[in-house]
């Protein structure tokens, strides 16, 4: 008797009972056996995200105008590696990417090459320097236009068929970067960077094709760069991190969040309100209470459930506090 | 019919699968055997409050499944390697079923997360286990980052790159290497984070068995509740 007045009272209250049931494990067998199963045909009727890689090959037939550019740019130091060179542990990109390949095959790329690696030993960094920016600038004269400013609007390629018309002091420059792009279709530099780094597969590689206009353009075309909301998407497959969705909107739509710093620190301030400020601020903390959503978690009794002998209880609290 | 069982004469006799049956039919004695039979069965709270029989309460241990989905998966893709997941029609479907575990971990973690919040299940001495919560979420986004790096194709080499402008360039958060470092990626990815993730697990589970779930919240004030320790 006294049982069911004290249910009753606790329904009223929307307090549901504390009374404490035993088996509750028989469904976690059949939760996981259901589970396994929808993983299992959504995996293999979906798939997942598998985009072909890019390879250093793959660009520089595709778009050889770009993959004269990024070399020009390695020589010049104005390439996106060589900003970032110190970070990624690495020499001089220019080095790297265009000088040591040719010089490893330089016996089988012919007298040209050798003499145009010899002129380019031969010169002062400064000179260097000079011969490769004066060839940058030649290789602008030739690219179309980009449609807007910034990142947002991808990085055009110079037109390969008119490389051979430009003109100006540019040093043994052409000749390298021509060699280079040789290479670099034939796959010879894919190898040549792996085995480089043996033990970091494909950093240089990565490295490079982040040079090269055609990685950017592409996922600048796709929608895919961060301020595209890149962060929540995969190319080709309609289903991506949909749970990065609180970074993506620091990084698109909060105040410096498009910055490394401001977009480390929103995250941060995010981390730190459901740390410590939801959980301890007074009134903040009482908004489950008020909001009253446990009533649709809380399990509570069918009319009559708790007087069945089925509940009668025998056992003692061995779970809860 | 299932028989209704009276009072257990001996009290060590009540997980007894002779007397589960009684009480609750051969099929849900045998489905819900792996709680019972030793060493693992001592790890399980055998009862629980009444308002917690609700499958919103079951969030947290999905989420955990999906856990060890992805952590059986993961052993067989990092075994067989990146050419075979990458080509292999089985290597393809394994990483799906990977990523689709890592898509319904997320998802059963969040709705753990709401059903912790909105139950109030952070007060008290609990919200060591919130914090614990929140950190193997937030360390789960950050393996799920570097399973993407790790992945291998054209999506993992972009952002290997692009994310290494926007947040490993970062001197107070990383100039130990680079994100374009497939090899360090997969490291990462398969033997540093999932240990800390699984270690916090552990200790997020055992928190919870120590103590107990939260009584229920109310609108008005605390009702008596029928004490079950009376009973015995």
């Amino acid at each position: 008797m006294a049982t069911t007045e004290t249910s009753v009272t606790a329904i009223a209250s929307d307090q549901p009972p504390q009374r404490l049931v035993r088996h509750v494990f028989w469904k976690y067998p059949i939760l996981a056996t259901v589970m396994f199963a929808i993983v299992v045909v959504v995996a293999a009727f979906v798939g997942s995200p598998n985009w072909p890689r890019d390879s250093v090959a793959s660009v520089s037939n595709t778009d050889p105008g770009g993959t004269i550019l990024a070399f020009t740019q390695e020589l010049d130091g104005t390439s996106t590696s060589n900003a970032n060179a110190q970070e990624f542990g690495m020499g001089n990109p220019g080095d790297i990417f265009v000088h040591f390949p040719l010089h490893q095959a330089a016996w089988f790329l012919g007298t040209p090459v050798q003499d145009a690696l010899a002129a380019w030993d031969a010169a002062s960094p400064q000179q260097r320097h000079i011969w490769a920016s004066n060839y940058h600038q030649a290789l602008d004269s030739i690219t179309p236009m980009a449609s807007g400013g910034g990142m947002g609007s991808g990085t055009p390629s110079p037109d390969y068929s008119k490389i051979d018309t430009l003109q100006g002091d540019f040093g043994p420059v052409p000749a390298m970067v021509q060699s280079d792009l040789q290479l670099a279709q034939n796959g010879y530099l894919d190898q040549y960077l792996q085995a480089n780094e043996a033990g970091h597969a494909y950093h240089l590689v990565n490295i490079w094709l982040y040079d090269h206009p055609s990685m950017l353009n592409t996922a600048v075309a796709l929608g895919l760069t961060d301020d595209q909301w890149g962060m929540i998407k995969e190319r080709g497959f309609p289903v991506g991190p949909w749970y990065l969705i609180v970074p993506a909107v620091f990084h698109v739509k909060l105040p410096l969040g498009a910055t490394g710093p401001g977009f480390i620190l929103w995250n941060l301030a995010f981390a730190f309100l459901l740390l410590f400020i939801v959980p301890l601020t007074p009134g903040l903390r009482s908004l489950p209470q008020r909001l009253k959503l446990y009533r649709f978690i809380y399990r509570y009794p069918t009319k009559g459930e708790l007087d069945k002998p089925a509940f009668t209880e025998r056992h003692g609290a061995t779970h809860g506090s | 019919m299932i028989a209704q069982a009276g009072p257990v004469a001996d009290p060590a006799d009540i997980d007894n699968f002779k007397i589960r049956v009684k009480e609750h039919g051969r099929v849900r004695a045998v489905l819900e055997s792996f709680a019972y039979i030793k060493p693992f069965g001592g790890m399980f709270g055998k009862i629980v409050p009444f308002y917690a029989e609700s499958y919103w309460y079951a969030m947290g241990g999905l989420t955990f499944l999906m856990f060890c989905f992805l952590t059986g998966s993961g052993v067989i893709l990092a075994l067989l390697g990146p050419y075979w997941w990458l080509t292999n029609p089985f290597g393809q479907f394994l990483k799906s079923f990977h990523y689709w575990s890592a898509q319904a971990f997320f998802f059963f973690a969040l709705l753990h997360l709401f059903r912790v919040w909105a139950t109030g299940s952070f007060r008290g001495r609990r919200i060591f286990n919130w914090w614990i919560g929140l950190t193997i979420f937030m360390l789960a986004m950050g393996e799920n980052l570097f399973g993407l790096l790790a992945r291998g194709d054209w999506e993992s080499q972009f952002v290997s790159m692009h994310s290494d402008d926007m947040l490993f360039i970062q001197p107070f958060f990383f100039h130990l290497f680079s994100p374009g470092n497939f090899t360090a990626d997969l490291a990462i990815h398969i033997s540093v984070l999932p240990v800390v993730i699984a270690a916090l697990i552990l200790g997020h589970i055992v928190l919870v068995r120590i103590q107990g779930l939260n009584p229920p919240l109310s609108a008005g004030k605390p009702t008596a509740q029928p004490s079950t320790k009376k009973e015995e």
